[in-house]
């Protein structure tokens, strides 16, 4: 079933009096259960892709639903909230506070019912995703690159949404460490039954997904 | 982690920022808060004074005028006259309580021997001479500011004022130097004389009064006078001459005046014989007319009323506060300074904190992406950072409160002189009924001190600032997506 639908997206940047579209008459659906990889040259509008999807910018034309409601139904901020995970490929954590903080401070956002005993769902999280309970307590700035990047999936994951999108998470890791979120992310599209959208460079990525979609010259295209 | 929790992660996880945060508050409250403590502590000094003193309003000459009409050959002074004090009590009289003035003269006898100075001073032609000072209420201004106090006998009735009876009031100095206990009757030689042109005396006219001593008063000590011992009157002490003073009917003065002046333009052969019209009218011999109000809080009903009356501006009316400021120079001078500084430290500390909490928001730019990111509510981003600053804010100006009491004696210290920049000339302290402030007195009453108001309006003042800065600094990067933000 599809989870979020995307219809007739279109997105410009104005560059003097000219219209420049870096996305052109989009057409596509995400489905739960499974592992999606965006792939394009830089410059192509991935990530702007992303951001539409992730409610982190403004649609001009077209349309994006959520579970058949359109995202223009709901406030930016609730769908990022309530609705939807992101993960960045800088991981964009708050520099100031631990691991399980980071992860908490998502809880804490979030309007979802979670359980009672959030420092614990937190820890347990972390834990899965491969962060010991002693890295869970250090400041993020002292973790390596991979486990930074785990502790975002964590914070992503932590407010129990359906919807994972994903820019470049492995764009600053190392190839093993590559591999482990990978398998991060296959497991929370079929273990987990999440629908995760990753944009990437990475053919490595994208050999591992479900499906592939190709961003070119503003239009969509999917791999067979 | 509540957005409370985060500002707390935030305040306690970043220390340098904090402390840049908390030096700014502290420096900035301590300058704002000690300038404010010295400009209030002068005005409650300047109000506890003020209550302590009767409410008078002092009219009188204004002798830098009057210089100026002479010097530009003015004859036609515009003196102020009977129908004028009638206009403003009838005008302004709900807010007099009562008024009077003091026609003065000069007697010359030697039935009365006077309290001498230890210079051996002395006046008139070998004479003894008595300055007469009069007076129009019983209860007269020196009676009513506290200046004297009858000490045996009593006051002047009205009918003795009214009728200008010999009836005197004088020092218990005087008295005991002449042997007089109230009750008393002696008679008065008191000669009118001129001179001739080998500038010999010429005695016109001997009068004799039955005095009767109605009552004996004791004077008040006038503040310590050193400067004013020196100079022209260098060695004369007003305060000793006062003991000789006899204080008598306004009425009695007014009508002997009149008569040393037709003696002497007789003399000169008739009317005229040097004379000026003005020099007729008794007022022009009264240093002051002075208005004893029923409170000191309608000064300014009072003087606008009694001055749109009068409509002479060779007069002006003086105040308490008027004479306060005038011998607390030096106080005043550093208020109006500080109080500037209050102002401008008020102004900076919104550009200066507006400018700090901006650098810091902007360095905490992908901060707030991340919680927008995230979904979190704008309102509450910038609650957290207001709540963030505003507790180091506290912070600092409580450290600030305990430092500015300091910092205001120091800057008081500095700014402060221990002597008067000009003092009150002790004859001018004698002749007016207001001039019983000194600089001495005003900087035993100066007392810095922390009042919960002053206190309070400060830490509002400071949340206020931090507040507004806080949230234009926040608002102005908040209006972007995002996206921008993190970008």
């Amino acid at each position: 079933m599809a989870i979020l639908t995307v219809k007739n997206l279109s997105h410009h940047y104005q560059d003097g009096d000219m219209r420049r579209y870096v996305l052109k008459d989009i057409n596509v659906s995400f489905d739960l259960g499974k592992f999606y990889a965006i792939l394009g040259q830089s410059g192509s509008g991935k990530t702007t892709f992303l951001s539409l999807l992730g409610a982190m910018d403004t649609i001009q034309e077209g349309s994006i639903e959520i579970a058949g409601t359109s995202y223009a139904e709901y406030d930016a901020n609730a769908i990022r909230r309530n609705l939807i995970g992101m993960v960045f490929q800088s991981y964009n954590l708050i520099d100031y506070m631990t691991a399980v903080e980071n992860v908490l401070v998502a809880m804490s956002i979030t309007e979802r019912e979670l359980p009672q005993d959030r420092k614990t769902v937190a820890y347990n999280l972390l834990d899965y995703l491969g962060i010991t309970r002693t890295k869970a307590d250090r400041l993020v700035t002292r973790l390596s690159g991979g486990e930074q990047q785990r502790v975002a999936i964590a914070r992503a994951l932590a407010t129990n949404v359906d919807i994972i999108l994903a820019d470049e998470p492995t764009g600053n890791v190392d190839e093993s460490t590559e591999t482990e979120i990978i398998e991060i992310f296959k497991m929370l599209a079929h273990k987990h039954n999440k629908c995760v959208v990753v944009v990437t460079h990475s053919q490595v990525v994208a050999n591992e997904a479900d499906v592939i979609l190709t961003l070119r010259k503003g239009g969509l295209t999917q791999n067979e | 982690m509540n957005l409370y929790q985060r500002a707390l992660a935030s305040i306690v996880r970043r220390i340098p920022k904090t402390l840049i945060l908390l030096i700014i508050v502290l420096i900035l409250g301590n300058i704002m808060l000690s300038s404010l403590l010295i400009v209030q502590s002068v005005d409650e000094t300047k109000e506890a004074m003020l209550r302590e003193l009767p409410p008078i309003v002092s009219l009188s000459m204004d002798f830098e005028k009057y210089q100026e009409l002479l010097e530009d050959g003015v004859m036609d002074i515009p003196w102020i006259t009977f129908d004028d004090l009638e206009n403003i009590e009838r005008a302004a009289g709900k807010y007099i309580k009562s008024y009077d003035y003091s026609m003065r003269t000069g007697l010359q006898t030697d039935s009365l021997k006077r309290i001498e100075q230890e210079g051996g001073f002395s006046f008139g032609f070998g004479r003894q001479t008595f300055n007469c000072v009069g007076t129009q209420i019983p209860l007269f201004t020196a009676l009513e500011t506290g200046d004297a106090e009858i000490i045996e006998g009593r006051t002047f009735t009205q009918q003795e004022l009214e009728q200008g009876s010999p009836v005197v009031i004088m020092s218990k100095e005087l008295a005991a130097e002449n042997d007089l206990v109230v009750g008393d009757t002696f008679t008065l030689e008191c000669v009118i004389s001129t001179f001739d042109a080998n500038f010999q005396e010429v005695v016109l006219d001997t009068l004799h009064y039955d005095f009767q001593l109605i009552g004996i008063v004791q004077y008040k000590s006038m503040p310590a006078q050193e400067e004013s011992r020196g100079g022209m009157f260098g060695g004369f002490d007003f305060e000793r001459e006062r003991l000789n003073n006899l204080l008598l009917p306004n009425r009695f003065i007014r009508d002997y005046n009149t008569k040393w002046m037709e003696t002497i333009s007789n003399y000169y052969g008739g009317a005229g014989g040097g004379f000026q019209e003005a020099d007729f009218n008794p007022l022009t011999t009264v240093p002051s007319i002075n208005y004893v109000l029923n409170s000191s809080e309608e000064f300014d009903q009072f003087v606008r009323l009694a001055a749109t009356v009068l409509n002479n501006d060779l007069y002006v009316f003086t105040s308490q506060e008027d004479n306060f400021k005038n011998v607390a120079q030096p106080l005043e001078s550093m208020r109006g300074i500080l109080n500037y500084v209050f102002y401008i430290t008020l102004g900076s500390s919104v550009v200066v904190l507006a400018l700090v909490l901006f650098a810091f928001v902007r360095d905490r730019k992908k901060e707030i992406g991340i919680y927008l990111a995230l979904g979190e509510r704008k309102g509450r981003i910038i609650l957290q950072l207001i709540i963030e600053t505003v507790a180091v804010g506290v912070i600092g100006a409580a450290l600030a409160v305990t430092s500015s009491t300091y910092l205001a004696s120091v800057i008081t210290n500095f700014m402060l002189p221990t002597q008067p920049v000009e003092e009150t000339p002790a004859f001018m302290m004698m002749e007016s009924v207001l001039a019983k402030i000194d600089y001495a007195s005003i900087l035993q009453s100066f007392n810095i001190g922390l009042d919960v108001i002053t206190i309070v309006f400060f830490f509002i003042a400071i949340i206020l600032t931090i507040i507004i800065a806080q949230l234009i600094a926040s608002v102005y990067i908040l209006r972007y997506d995002p996206k921008q933000i993190m970008v």
